[in-house]
């Protein structure tokens, strides 16, 4: 009986001295669900089981920056919150890339949310020298409509040039579209 | 018409002398070689040796830190302020642990009587910031540099923003473009001798 109450009473405390962590923005009370199904197309980011990437070098790398932390370009539009780090917008949502010097890009994989007409989510990597004008270094457009879909899309070898260009990360969406995330594929 | 033609003779003789003397003469042999004009400084935060390690951010991925500013996107990485009253944008600066921040460089597009300032600032998350830097644009297009500055970066301390004000009451005359840090990466870690001499 002494052993049950104790199990009781260590059981309270370590509930008590638990963090309470954010339902992450959903608030229906009932925790999001960690397993979104993804459908992972194959890329050359990785394997077909989807972890090493195809080309096995020790310097490959990658950079994953969640939809949400994209950020309006406009003030005009809206942006709404999905929960598992998806975000939508009514316009471009644009992040910053930041890699060391001298990383060789190899290509973007774009997570998705998309059940409509394929095309309805879009990314871009831009750089841009500072005096006005742009250069698009990748411009892809998801082909998928199962729902969350993750797709690799490769591009022309991108050295990074921190001292002469800022590179940039940009998502368009329809308005059922999702933009999940994105995973910059390079080697140091 | 012989007297004429003599008159007109010795004008034209008069005016190719005169051209003759007004041009330049051939330098003579020997002459040191004279640069057109002087060789371009180099900027100070691109010296020689490239001691220097950049994160470069472009305008377009700041953000306002107030939901009543209204800005638009105008092209090529910049944005401008559109209304509202706050005139802050702003942006994190994620910089190597010890790094040492010396630059501050902006990229605008300035057309107006108005100017951007930008800020290097850092933070205790206790109410009080510093501003270790400031750059301000001109009437120009182009680019601007802070004065040298020393700031040692400590994660562990104070979290860094790279601040700009956008002044211009709503024309979009005014357009930022970016913001460039030059810093001194820290030195390597001692990594061989971490854990000791192995037995």
């Amino acid at each position: 009986m002494n052993k049950i109450l104790s199990a009781a009473v260590a059981a309270a405390m370590l509930t008590i001295g638990m963090p309470a962590f954010a339902d992450d923005g959903l608030n229906d009370g009932t925790p999001p669900s960690r397993n979104l199904g993804y459908t992972h197309l194959p890329g050359a980011d990785m394997e077909a089981e989807g972890e090493a990437p195809s080309g096995g070098g020790a310097d490959d790398q990658y950079l994953f920056l969640a939809g949400s932390s994209f950020t309006p370009r406009l003030s005009s539009q809206t942006v709404t919150y999905h929960g598992a780090g998806c975000t939508a917008s009514t316009a471009a949502v644009t992040t910053s890339l930041e890699l060391p010097e001298g990383s060789v890009i190899h290509g973007v994989r774009l997570y998705y949310y998309n059940v409509e007409p394929a095309g309805s989510v879009s990314l871009f990597l831009t750089t841009y020298p500072g005096d006005g004008s742009s250069y698009d270094r990748l411009y892809a457009t998801g082909s998928d409509t199962a729902g969350y879909v993750s797709e690799y899309f490769p591009m022309a070898l991108l050295t990074v040039d921190n001292l002469n260009r800022s590179h940039v990360l940009t998502g368009t969406m329809t308005a059922s579209a999702r933009l999940c995330g994105m995973r910059v594929f390079y080697a140091r | 018409m012989t007297r004429i033609r003599a008159s007109i003779t010795a004008m034209m003789s008069g005016l190719l002398l005169g051209l003759a003397a007004a041009m330049p003469a051939a330098a003579a042999p020997g002459d040191p070689v004279v640069p057109s004009r002087a060789p371009e400084p180099p900027e100070a935060d691109q010296p020689a040796g490239a001691p220097f390690d950049y994160l470069f951010i472009a305008g377009s991925t700041f953000h306002p830190v107030d939901s009543t500013t209204a800005y638009t996107y105008t092209g090529g990485g910049c944005i401008a302020k559109t209304g509202g009253f706050s005139m802050i944008f702003a942006h994190k600066a994620v910089l190597p642990q010890g790094a040492v921040v010396r630059f501050l460089r902006i990229y605008y597009r300035d057309t107006s009587e108005s100017h951007i300032s930008a800020y290097f600032t850092s933070y205790n998350a206790l109410g009080t910031g510093a501003d270790h830097a400031n750059v301000s644009s001109t009437n120009a297009s182009g680019t601007a540099l802070s004065p040298e500055f020393n700031y040692e970066v400590n994660q562990a301390a104070a979290p860094i923003n790279v601040i700009a004000h956008l002044r211009e009451p709503g024309t979009g005359a005014l357009e930022f473009c970016g913001a460039r840090i030059a810093y001194e990466p820290p030195p390597l870690p001692d990594l061989i001798f971490r854990d000791g001499f192995e037995p």
